[in-house]
């Protein structure tokens, strides 16, 4: 049903180091941890939008692999594995900490749009217009649930196939597809009524309705 | 307002280029672990001391069923075979018989059918010299 993440290392490389961790070597296990560090750091972050926390699910992650990794009996991939560990750690930590998932409350845009106008007037209009889109783009990412949030990162940020997202929430592509789809429909309705669009979030909310995942 | 892959792809990368990856993750992780290892060197003595777990639990549950609900129980040793928990206390000095209960005392003429007394009957107040009989 699900297809395994092609690993970081090299196949055979990557298996040796898992065998030595598995044997209990712990410079086997800080390569391992600098291999997928970078990666598993950024799309903590990504999900959990705060940097803090973004290290405690690394960590938490990574000492989860390390301590069940003689139970790791290469059935699947070391990568979406370890994805997998890190996606329930964040969503863990995040209902721990009772995070608002609304991090900051966004401006005024209207006002800002005035703004930028008046003082940033060397710009085009284009790039001062662009400039907001992304910015209300990242406030609506961020309002996301944890589960949303974590296939936009995986499909976006590192560009996982849709049977490979599976391997790691633990579901079929069909149910991925699904996601992303309302997934975007939620950015596209959050974005629409903050920038004061009700007949986008209208049709939103008919195509949702359409489409319930 | 559809906003394009592209688009999302490009914000979550320059949002993620924001953050420097932490240097003292491995030191936290490392930390950790050692202590791990120290709580598996000190595990046989734990495991040595849970093996005798069941038998403490046991000592204690039989302390307290001695000592707790023992004396709590009816003494049946001086009990008839045939008989209820009922009693009727004919006082030696006076003629008409009175059946007692720990609250009250009652005459015969109230008395309700045996089958329905209460068992706590047979504790007898005032009077001189009392007999106990069975029904």
């Amino acid at each position: 049903m699900v297809a395994d993440l092609e690993p970081v290392y090299g196949h055979d490389e990557e298996i040796l180091l898992i065998e030595h961790c598995q044997a209990g070597d712990r410079r086997a296990f800080e390569d391992l941890f600098n291999l997928y560090r970078d990666d598993v750091f950024r799309f903590s972050y990504l999900v959990v939008r705060d940097t803090n926390l973004a290290q405690d699910v690394v960590q938490e992650a990574f000492l989860k692999v390390f301590r069940s990794i003689d139970k790791f009996q290469f059935r699947s991939s070391f990568k979406s594995w370890l994805y997998r560990i890190a996606v329930n750690e964040a969503i863990t930590i995040l209902r721990r900490k009772k995070v608002k998932e609304e991090l900051e409350p966004m401006p005024d845009v209207s006002r800002e749009r005035t703004v930028s106008y008046a003082t940033r007037d060397w710009q085009p209009e284009e790039a001062v217009l662009e400039g907001e889109e992304r910015r209300i783009l990242r406030w609506a990412i961020g309002q996301l649930d944890p589960v949303h949030r974590s296939v936009v990162v995986l499909k976006y940020f590192h560009e996982f196939s849709d049977t490979e997202i599976g391997a790691v929430i633990g579901c079929p592509p069909g149910t991925v597809k699904s996601r992303l789809h309302r997934a975007r429909e939620l950015l596209r309705n959050t974005m629409a009524r903050q920038m004061g669009r009700p007949d986008l979030v209208a049709l939103s909310y008919a195509r949702l309705s359409n489409n319930p995942v | 307002m559809r906003p394009s892959d592209r688009t999302i792809r490009d914000e979550l990368r320059r949002e993620a280029a924001r953050v420097p990856v932490p240097e003292d993750m491995w030191q936290n992780i490392s930390r950790q672990l050692e202590l791990d290892s120290e709580r598996k060197r000190r595990r046989p003595r734990v495991r040595w001391l849970s093996e005798w777990r069941p038998a403490v639990i046991l000592g204690v549950a039989a302390g307290f069923f001695w000592f707790a609900l023992i004396p709590s129980l009816p003494n049946t040793e001086n009990m008839p075979d045939n008989t209820t928990q009922t009693a009727i206390v004919i006082p030696a000095s006076k003629t008409e018989p009175t059946v007692t209960t720990a609250r009250s005392t009652v005459k015969e003429s109230d008395l309700d059918p045996p089958d329905k007394m209460s068992p706590a009957m047979g504790t007898s107040t005032g009077g001189a010299a009392y007999k106990t009989l069975p029904q």
